[in-house]
């Protein structure tokens, strides 16, 4: 079934959406999940979540690519959970290294308000990627959106884990100058 | 700002660049492949033009036969008007040839005349040698007879007619001729155009009556004088007894 017929079956209110996503999307969204969480149980019930959320949300919102929307659900509620069940607690996945990575794109890690808009943050970011080129996007997107192990990128980029590292050293540094030329606060 | 507001910020991000990341990496093209569309079009155009060459090239090879075709006509016409001035030339060289020849046996011929109207007048002369002689012996039979018949000056003048008709004979052949007596001296006196005596005669000269006289002595005299004048060569013959010199400068003294 494509995304069309799954979008119709969320519209109608028919619960084979669900299904239909699970079948299609579970395994995907699984993924993210357990990157983020590193935890079977957590990411099934993540990925639970996200049909429901997704249920919620359509309609009013219609997705433009369904894939990307239930990946960007199962993502927040990933780092949702991550933050309410293990307060902070780093070493479940990869997400403790993905914070001290990108730790060295903000002035003051430990700073307790986001005082930029999330808009002009959002902006500043997809202009990055744009300027950025494909294989390099593809592999900070991989890195820090699905929070894939650098080794895992590696293999399927067919190179060294270190070139990996080396781009996205390099990206992170573009990242934060872009940043600060918006003047974020970083 | 917190590294987790930014982890959060980043999952904001465009829905395009998510779904593109989670499609993989696009597999590496060999450098060889880049260039596959360009060397099929390469081929392709190779082909077609090999395949036009081809197709045209038959068209150019019958137009080009054509023309050497019309060359060759053309060619065939100047060797075939070249062969007929040839052949008109070759005919013409023949004729002239032959005319050549025709002419060169013209003249063999006419020198064939020549040479037989000359054995003609030789033999003519010999002729009218033996008719003298002949006549000079019935004169002399005559005279031995001691009778001078009206039949023997019927006879003679017959014989002097012959001499006369003989002396016309020998003048249409370029020769005169008489037979005359001198002192009771008979000889012969001949006139001919021809100057057969510069070549054929051998003998004496001598200069008799103011003239270079080439002369054929027999016995202590002078059997023949040849010389030349303004009519030809005259030659005068002793029938008898050989001319003594002052015979033959009186002989040639009254025929000059």
């Amino acid at each position: 079934m494509d995304d069309r017929e799954i979008i119709e079956l969320y519209l109608s209110r028919k619960e084979q959406a669900v299904t239909e996503s699970d079948a299609k999307y579970g395994r995907y969204c699984g993924r993210i999940a357990y990157n983020i969480l590193g935890d079977i149980e957590d990411t099934e019930e993540c990925v639970s979540d996200t049909w429901l959320r997704a249920w919620n949300a359509i309609p009013p919102t219609i997705p433009k690519i369904l894939k990307a929307f239930f990946g960007k659900i199962t993502r927040n509620l990933s780092l949702n959970r991550l933050e309410k069940e293990h307060a902070r607690k780093r070493g479940s996945g990869e997400t403790g290294a993905v914070l001290d990575e990108l730790a060295e794109c903000v002035a003051d890690p430990r700073a307790e308000a986001w005082s930029a808009d999330s808009v002009v943050l959002r902006d500043t970011i997809n202009a990055f990627l744009k300027d950025l080129p494909a294989e390099n996007r593809r592999i900070f997107i991989r890195r820090y959106w699905y929070m894939d192990p650098v080794s895992q990128i590696a293999l399927d980029e067919r190179c060294g884990e270190s070139r990996i590292k080396m781009i996205l050293l390099r990206a992170r540094k573009e990242l934060a100058k872009r940043l600060m030329k918006e003047g974020i606060e970083i | 700002m917190k590294s987790e507001d930014l982890l959060r910020a980043i999952g904001d991000i465009d829905e395009s660049y998510i779904a593109e990341a989670d499609s993989g990496p696009v597999p590496k093209t060999q450098r060889w492949r880049r260039y596959t569309g360009w060397i099929i079009t390469a081929a392709a155009a190779v082909l077609v033009i090999l395949i036009s060459v081809k197709l045209l090239r038959p068209v150019r090879k019958s137009e080009q036969l054509s023309s050497a075709n019309a060359v060759a006509e053309n060619r065939t016409e100047k060797e075939k008007t070249a062969g007929a001035d040839y052949d008109l030339m070759k005919a013409e060289a023949e004729e002239a040839a032959d005319y050549d020849v025709a002419e060169e046996a013209g003249v063999e011929e006419a020198a064939g005349y020549d040479v037989a109207e000359k054995a003609a007048v030789e033999e003519a002369a010999d002729y009218d040698i033996a008719e003298e002689a002949a006549v000079e012996e019935d004169a002399a039979y005559e005279a031995a007879a001691g009778a001078m018949t009206g039949d023997h000056a019927a006879f003679s003048a017959s014989a002097g007619t012959a001499a006369d008709d003989d002396t016309a004979f020998m003048a249409a052949a370029g020769t005169e001729s008489g037979a005359n007596e001198v002192s009771g001296q008979r000889y012969t006196f001949e006139i001919s155009s021809t100057r057969e005596a510069d070549t054929a005669e051998q003998g004496e000269w001598l200069d008799l009556a103011g003239k270079h006289i080439l002369i054929e002595k027999e016995g202590g005299g002078i059997r023949r004088a040849r010389w030349e004048n303004e009519s030809g060569i005259c030659t005068l013959t002793a029938e008898g007894e050989p001319f003594t010199r002052e015979e033959l400068e009186q002989l040639i003294g009254e025929l000059a």
